[in-house]
């Protein structure tokens, strides 16, 4: 999972909160972080089920395509 | 829900339906996961308007849409691969990647356009109707646009134009409850606005658009009125948004309650449920369901895996014909004029005759502008005689509503007709600058190549009439790729300028004056038959050794006159006029400059960034350390065009500005 783009502008995006612990199991369109970008603060869900390996901290700001996380 | 369709009609839509579900949830997440990053507006919980309607189509009808596309391009019969590569600007998309989501062009599939301008594909499908009204051939146009898209004119004007005429359109508003961030309810008093249609004279109906049985239903009614020759039907479909405006947006305009009511009670889920009850069995719809996220997932990967769009696409489409380094083919060199009989003619005249052979030799040139059928035959008599002569069918005065005849224009000649819109005086561009510079000048790009919009938009630069009925506004439009802009100066370039304005593939805009409409000292005599002026050849109308006088259009007659007073004081002026501004023929004005070494340029267009500031730039560029004097711009003043002669005098370019820049050169 890397930072998404958002909407029109956003060139970062920092990662508030994630909703899923490290090493959890999550599903696809389950929320997993919180990311707040100059526009507005989303929930980012899933893409796919597996088991969560974080890599972006929280409070940290990152560029879109930055990678914060895998599912594997 | 009545059961009024059949088992495999039900089933279509529910694909159809899941289709469009599967697809939009698709481009999401891989915007989300950070996969591809583009802009995108969602479309889940519209599905059964989409589908519905366009269950109600024969691939033959015509569609055009908006950038919140994906819901009526898969139910239009889109190819789901070339969709998602175009949305994710690949080389494979079907506009070549260089259009996305306002760049959605399938003609096959009847999709004509989507549009990112609010509200601005309703003219166009106008348009594309009143071609589907002169061939005869039952086709219908759907105009699909968001509720937000009632607030803007261009809608307005579409819907009077199209009930005047009877135009075979479906107007199909499909309202998500919010126009982008803002609920319907901040932005209009209306209670349905379906009740607008009755303020046009046509039909407007209102169905639950999360209800697909309900709008196929009001959709078919719809159709087969327009088919039928019964005009045009405004329907309403109310389906709220269940994602933001776009990919990313956070919704914190929405009432919570309402989404999660919606959300509850969303289109797919609960038709699927009723199908379930006895129609289609749990397997089947589980079948369909495995059927659509596969096939959603081979397009997206099949996008993902296409090259982006290559460098050498870059110019290519700008204008018809191949250009990989951006020029512009400047058509051929020059043709002698025809022999046989002429005929004294002024530049109304010329150009009247010019549109009557055109229209005599090709069934596909219509007219279209305010006033221009008989008797008045236009504001400064062009047109006189023609809809008298052709009909008005071919000849067809129009409202008020400079953005409607440029967007019914554009649909006819995206359909393959040579339309030639009149705007009355150039002053009024920007009502209609959007069709104009959004649309017709950006289609062909936009559609990769698959569209073009050969149409030709008359206009006059007024003369003493006043700070909005007298600007020459050509720079305008030279800033816009994909236009070609002509100015005619006199009535035998005018006859063939315009023949050729009207049988090339781009859109032109052909500027005449109304300084030399009547003008008897330009008249001359014109030859009877049938003769094209080539649209990118600037014209030498007197030699000269010692200086170039570069102009164009009404600016020409006052150059010759300071030529003239130059000439008696012993130097020897070149004048060219240009007679096109794009293409613009630098190679004329080169090889003269490069022989005289002086350079001064006039028009009646503001001097400050005017065609001239253009044209200084390229010789300069080229010609550096070879002029013998800086190069002299006569232009406007910086000012609006005073209503008062005294004032004007002083505005406005004249023999004598001419030739003391001229003096200023060989000084």
């Amino acid at each position: 999972m890397r930072i998404p783009k958002p909407g029109d502008a956003i060139l970062d995006g920092t990662l508030v909160e994630w909703l899923c612990a490290d090493g959890a199991r999550v599903e696809a369109g389950q929320s997993v972080y919180r990311l707040e970008t100059e526009k507005a603060e989303i929930e980012i869900e899933a893409p796919a089920s597996g088991l969560l390996r974080c890599i972006g901290v929280e409070g940290q700001t990152y560029p879109v395509g930055t990678l914060i996380a895998r599912i594997e | 829900m009545a059961a009024a369709l059949g088992r495999d009609e039900l089933r279509a839509l529910y694909r159809c339906m899941v289709t469009i579900r599967a697809f939009d949830a698709r481009i999401r997440k891989g915007l989300a996961a950070g996969e591809f990053a583009f802009s995108y507006w969602p479309v889940e919980g519209q599905e059964a308007i989409s589908a519905g309607v366009c269950a109600g189509l024969r691939r033959s009808d015509r569609l055009l849409t908006t950038y919140r596309c994906v819901g009526d391009a898969i139910a239009k019969g889109l190819p789901l691969r070339e969709l998602a590569a175009e949305l994710l600007g690949r080389r494979g998309g079907m506009s070549r990647g260089k259009g996305g989501a306002m760049g959605i062009h399938w003609p096959d599939a009847g999709l004509v356009a989507s549009t990112g301008i609010v509200g601005a594909g309703a003219p166009i499908a106008n348009g594309v109707a009143l071609a589907a009204q002169l061939r005869g051939d039952g086709a219908v146009t759907v105009a699909s646009f968001g509720d937000g898209a009632t607030s803007i004119g261009a809608v307005h004007e579409a819907m009077n134009l199209a009930a005047t005429w009877q135009l075979p359109v479906v107007f199909l508003c499909q309202n998500n409850l919010y126009g982008e961030g803002t609920p319907v309810e901040m932005y209009t008093r209306s209670e349905r606005l379906a009740d607008r249609a009755a303020g046009y004279g046509m039909p407007g109906l209102c169905v639950d658009g999360t209800d697909p049985q309900a709008v196929h239903a009001a959709a078919l009614e719809a159709v087969a009125r327009a088919r039928s020759g019964g005009g045009p039907t405004f329907l309403e479909a109310v389906a709220h948004r269940l994602q933001g405006h776009y990919f990313g947006d956070g919704m914190g305009y929405v009432d919570r309650e309402r989404l999660a009511l919606a959300r509850a009670n969303e289109p797919l889920g609960r038709f699927r449920a009723w199908l379930a009850e006895g129609t289609l069995a749990e397997d089947e719809l589980a079948r369909i369901d495995r059927e659509a996220a596969a096939e959603v997932a081979l397009a997206v990967d099949w996008a993902s895996a296409c090259e982006g769009a290559p460098a050498s696409d870059l110019y290519v489409d700008v204008y018809a014909g191949r250009s990989d380094d951006g020029s512009l083919a400047v058509g051929e060199r020059r043709e002698p004029l025809p022999g046989g009989p002429c005929e004294e003619q002024n530049l109304a005249g010329a150009i009247r005759e010019g549109l009557d052979q055109a229209m005599a030799r090709d069934g596909r040139v219509v007219l279209l502008g305010e006033d221009i059928h008989d008797p008045v035959g236009g504001m400064f008599t062009v047109t006189r005689g023609l809809s008298t002569k052709y009909g008005r069918e071919r000849v067809r005065g129009t409202p008020i509503a400079e953005t409607a005849i440029l967007g019914a224009a554009i649909g006819a000649a995206l359909e393959g007709l040579r339309p030639v819109a009149e705007l009355m005086f150039f002053d009024f561009l920007g009502v209609c600058l959007d069709q104009l510079a959004n649309h017709a000048a950006k289609l062909r790009y936009l559609s990769g190549g698959r569209s073009g919009v050969p149409l030709v938009l008359r206009t006059t630069e007024g003369h003493r009439s006043g700070p909005q009925h007298s600007q020459s506004l050509e720079a305008w439009l030279m800033h816009v790729p994909g236009l070609k802009v002509v100015a005619a100066s006199n009535p035998v370039d005018a006859k063939g300028l315009i023949r050729s304005a009207i049988e090339d593939d781009d859109p032109v805009v052909f500027i005449e004056s109304m300084a030399l409409f009547f003008d008897p000292s330009l008249v001359a005599p014109v030859p009877k038959a049938e003769y094209r002026v080539p649209i990118g050849l600037a014209d030498v109308k007197r030699a000269g050794r010692d200086l170039s006088l570069v102009t164009y259009g009404a600016a020409l007659r006052h150059a010759l006159a300071a030529a003239q007073a130059l000439s008696r004081e012993g130097v020897d002026v070149e004048v060219i006029d240009l007679r096109t501004l794009v293409p613009l023929d630098l190679e004329s004005v080169l090889a003269s400059v490069a022989k005289t070494r002086r350079l001064v340029i006039a028009h009646d267009a503001t001097r400050f960034c005017g065609p001239g500031a253009e044209i200084a730039a390229a010789v300069a560029a080229e010609l550096h350390g070879q002029l013998a004097a800086p190069v002299g711009r006569v232009g406007g003043t910086f000012t609006p065009v005073p209503h008062a002669a005294t004032l004007e005098a002083l505005h406005s370019v004249d023999a004598d500005a001419i030739a003391a820049a001229l003096r200023r050169a060989v000084a």
